[in-house]
């Protein structure tokens, strides 16, 4: 016990000429005080949302050196006047100067920063729309990653959630992300109602509303699905696309019980149309009086059987209301939905477009593939003249199709006019989208297509049309609000057999977003993100395996022969 | 100018006339073979692989935490141990040309080393058709991680005349600054945000995705350049202390 006291004694003795000192104290407080002042300045510029506090700490850096002054003004000049306090000052004062250029030269770039993405694809450049999205969120917003770590199936989705978070976090402080083990840390996947891996959940950090995104059959996760995931968690009100039934339409085809689908069902369409955050309804004109009124557009895809003159009735009185439809019709259609869309002035043809020039191989060219290459979307020019040279709403039309490289019609027909231009009312305007080559024609023997002057008749044909009206053709003054209508002339592009194939999924999405004035969504479709994979037979891949240890090999004897010329 | 590249290739040609280069060089390929095989190269699990340089150049990163302070352990403490910094401290030369002169010295030798591994990216090449623009952004990416990291070690080799302490330190603060972003991980805001910013690994990660980012590039060259700042004033205190 008496060492312990002597120690403490002595240690007292050893400190008490430092605190009785007032040299020893002026100095600390200089040193404080300077140390404060750089922390403080530092925080000040860089981080606003503690700039008070940072001031704060300036002030009381500012203080303590004053009062290291005024405790032994004599000690501060020799800090400052002594040989070694002069070089040391010199040194320190460049110091400072040197971390402060740096830290406001990577401020600067933080802030004002440039990327280039130099992958083929532009996998990692986000659409203009996303950053505008997330460069605008009001309020905080998490994404939280729920994946298995060490699983091979999930760690190439991982990475890939890993990059597209981690370009959203770089274009707003308001977005964050986090990855969590589900199987390590059961109690925040269980609040957050994580049951399947992976998955990411959407958090509006203010609300606490949650909207998840999951896998999908080892699909990698899209920018738009965190876009539509993350709207839908602020709060974004999802407008309604009704699809309707009743008339033989193509339909879903989801057996829920082995979750299979057909090759003719409209299961792709629909989820994607989901994944631009629309709801999407079917409706039976059966069961309705009119067209609800929170539809942000109708689509009939593929109708079969007649449409009733009360069901007519009842698109008629949409389209009168400013109604959006899009029609897809295959060639041949009963003749009562001719018969409606002739309103227009517009017949979807008997025969099929055969296209010798642009069709897909081995569809007998009854497959007409649209490609921007051979000029088969419309010009801007035409476009100009379409809107009355309304650059904006130019733009909004050209959008649809301006990423798209090839679509294709497996047997489309043609939209035919019934009424020529110049007989056409001014309120009544209509557009060709995309049309075939000039060496297309109709064919009536699907069997052995081959142009027969005397029957077939020559394109280019309209294969997508626009029609803006407000009113009939039959009538002299507009009688409607302004419709827009889309005409395809081909449903079976967006069947699950086709909807994948080449841009099919654009064009269609582009049409919908376009009739729902929803143009933000067309600058998002998923970027397509090429796996450039490495498959070797037995024989290379041992090559690949011992040739690739040639720059060891060749190192390391070099090392022997050095070593062996030096002994 | 003249000065740097007399003392540069001064230090090359001692480097490479000692075994122990190539000996380093050589655990370094030999690293890198392995990350090749085990990351790129077919295998019975992994039929299919992705021909790509980010298997085996992210985890080469890791290897710089030691390799550069074993490159540049020698460059001061050596001199401060056989007496001829002082010989070079007095001669007509400036403390940053000294300095600058050693450092790219260490820079030559890492990249000639680096550049080995391109022969990977030939082979890959043969059987594949990899997107160049990745490989080449996670190229400088690299390069950009190795030239922080020997600015690190060119420091740490001026404050012992002991190598093993010197490197010691030297792989110290890499394992520090490389697993920055690590701890800020575990937080959330600004200070997480700090911590991602001064952390050697989070700004590497762009490079192999195939993004050329000027922050990081702004991040790389400052990580040196700071370091390289403290270097020179170690040696100026030496005149003063």
């Amino acid at each position: 016990m008496n060492k312990y006291l002597d120690n403490i004694k002595n240690i007292s003795a050893d400190v008490k000429p430092f605190v009785t000192n007032l040299n020893y104290w002026s100095i600390l407080l200089l040193i404080s005080g300077a140390l404060s002042i750089i922390f403080g300045s530092v925080s000040y510029f860089l981080i606003i949302e503690i700039k008070d506090f940072a001031l704060s700490v300036i002030i009381a850096g500012a203080t303590l050196s004053l009062l290291g002054i005024l405790i032994s003004p004599k000690s501060t000049t020799l800090i400052f006047k002594g040989r070694r306090g002069r070089y040391g000052t010199n040194t320190l004062i460049m110091l400072i100067a040197f971390i402060s250029i740096v830290i406001l030269t990577n401020s600067f770039f933080i802030l004002n920063s440039y990327r280039l993405d130099t992958t083929a694809t532009r996998v990692f450049s986000l659409s203009k729309q996303t950053k505008k999205i997330i460069s605008n969120l009001e309020t905080p917003v998490r994404a939280n990653a729920f994946f298995v770590p060490n699983d091979p199936e999930q760690e190439k989705l991982k990475t890939n959630a890993e990059d597209l978070l981690g370009e959203f976090a770089k274009n707003s402080n308001k977005f964050s992300y986090r990855f969590t083990d589900p199987q390590l840390n059961k109690t925040l996947a269980i609040k957050y109602g994580v049951m399947q891996y992976p998955a990411i959940i959407f958090e509006d950090l203010s609300t606490g509303k949650l909207q998840p995104v999951y896998e999908k059959g080892f699909n990698p996760f899209s920018e738009q699905d965190f876009v539509t995931a993350m709207l839908i968690s602020m709060g974004d009100k999802q407008k309604v696309i009704y699809y309707s039934t009743g008339h033989k339409e193509k339909s879903l085809s989801r057996d829920t019980t082995t979750n299979e689908i057909s090759d003719s069902g409209i299961d792709y369409f629909v989820d994607g149309l989901k994944r631009d955050n629309y709801n999407v309804k079917s409706i039976n004109f059966d069961q309705i009086e009119k067209i609800p009124v929170n539809a942000a557009a109708l689509i009939i895809i593929g109708p079969t059987s007649a449409l009733p003159k009360k069901h007519a009735q009842i698109l008629v009185d949409y389209i009168a209301t400013g109604g959006r439809v899009a029609f897809l019709l295959d060639p041949n259609p009963h003749i009562s939905w001719n018969d409606l869309i002739n309103n227009w002035g517009i017949i979807v043809s008997q025969q099929p477009v055969a296209d010798p020039l642009s069709s897909l191989a081995g569809s007998n060219f009854l497959t007409p593939l649209i490609q921007k290459s051979n000029n088969q979307f419309v010009p801007e020019i035409n476009l100009l003249e379409f809107t009355g040279n309304d650059k904006s709403e130019t733009k909004r039309i050209q959008s649809i199709t301006d990423q798209i490289n090839a679509v294709f019609f497996p047997g489309s027909g043609a939209i035919l006019e019934t009424i020529a231009p110049a007989d056409r009312p001014p309120h009544v305007k209509n557009i060709q989208i995309a049309v075939s080559t000039g060496i297309s024609w109709l064919e009536s023997d699907i069997e052995n297509p081959k142009f027969d002057p005397d029957t077939d008749i020559r394109g280019p044909f309209s294969l997508i049309t626009i029609i803006e009206s407000k009113g009939p053709v039959n009538s002299n003054i507009p009688v409607f609000d302004l419709s827009k209508m889309m005409i395809f002339a081909d449903s079976d592009f967006v069947t699950n057999k086709w909807f994948y194939s080449n841009q099919n999924s654009d064009i269609i999405l582009n049409s919908l977003a376009w009739l729902a004035e929803d143009y933000e969504i067309i600058s998002i479709r998923p970027k397509i993100v090429p796996f450039r994979s490495l498959v070797v037979n037995r024989r290379e891949r041992e090559f690949l395996k011992w040739s690739s240890g040639l720059p060891f090999i060749l190192m390391f004897a070099t090392s022997i022969v050095v070593w062996w010329r030096r002994r | 100018m003249r000065n740097i590249i007399l003392i540069t290739s001064k230090e090359i040609k001692t480097y490479f006339a000692s075994p122990m280069a190539y000996i380093v060089g050589g655990m370094f390929l030999g690293l890198t073979w392995l990350f090749f095989n085990t990351s790129i190269v077919p295998g019975e699990s992994n039929p299919i692989t992705e021909s790509n340089v980010r298997g085996y150049l992210e985890p080469t990163t890791l290897l710089f935490i030691i390799f550069s302070p074993l490159i540049t352990m020698r460059l001061f403490s050596e001199e401060e141990k056989l007496g001829t910094l002082e010989l070079l401290l007095t001669s007509p030369v400036k403390d940053w040309e000294i300095v600058m002169g050693k450092y790219l010295a260490s820079t030559v030798i890492l990249i000639s080393t680096l550049l080995c591994t391109f022969f990977y990216v030939i082979l890959i090449s043969i059987y594949s058709t990899p997107d160049f623009g990745p490989l080449l952004s996670a190229y400088l990416g690299i390069i950009l991680y190795g030239i922080a990291t020997l600015g690190v070690g060119v420091f740490a080799s001026s404050l012992s005349s002991n190598q093993i302490v010197s490197a010691v330190v030297g792989i110290v603060i890499l394992l520090l600054l490389s697993f920055l972003d690590s701890l800020g991980a575990m937080i959330d805001g600004i200070p997480s945000t700090i911590f991602n910013e001064i952390a050697l690994n989070y700004h590497y990660g762009d490079f192999t995705k195939g993004v050329i980012d000027i922050r990081n590039i702004v991040y790389y060259l400052s990580t040196a350049s700071v370091f390289l700042f403290f270097t020179i004033v170690i040696l100026q205190m030496r005149r003063w202390r």
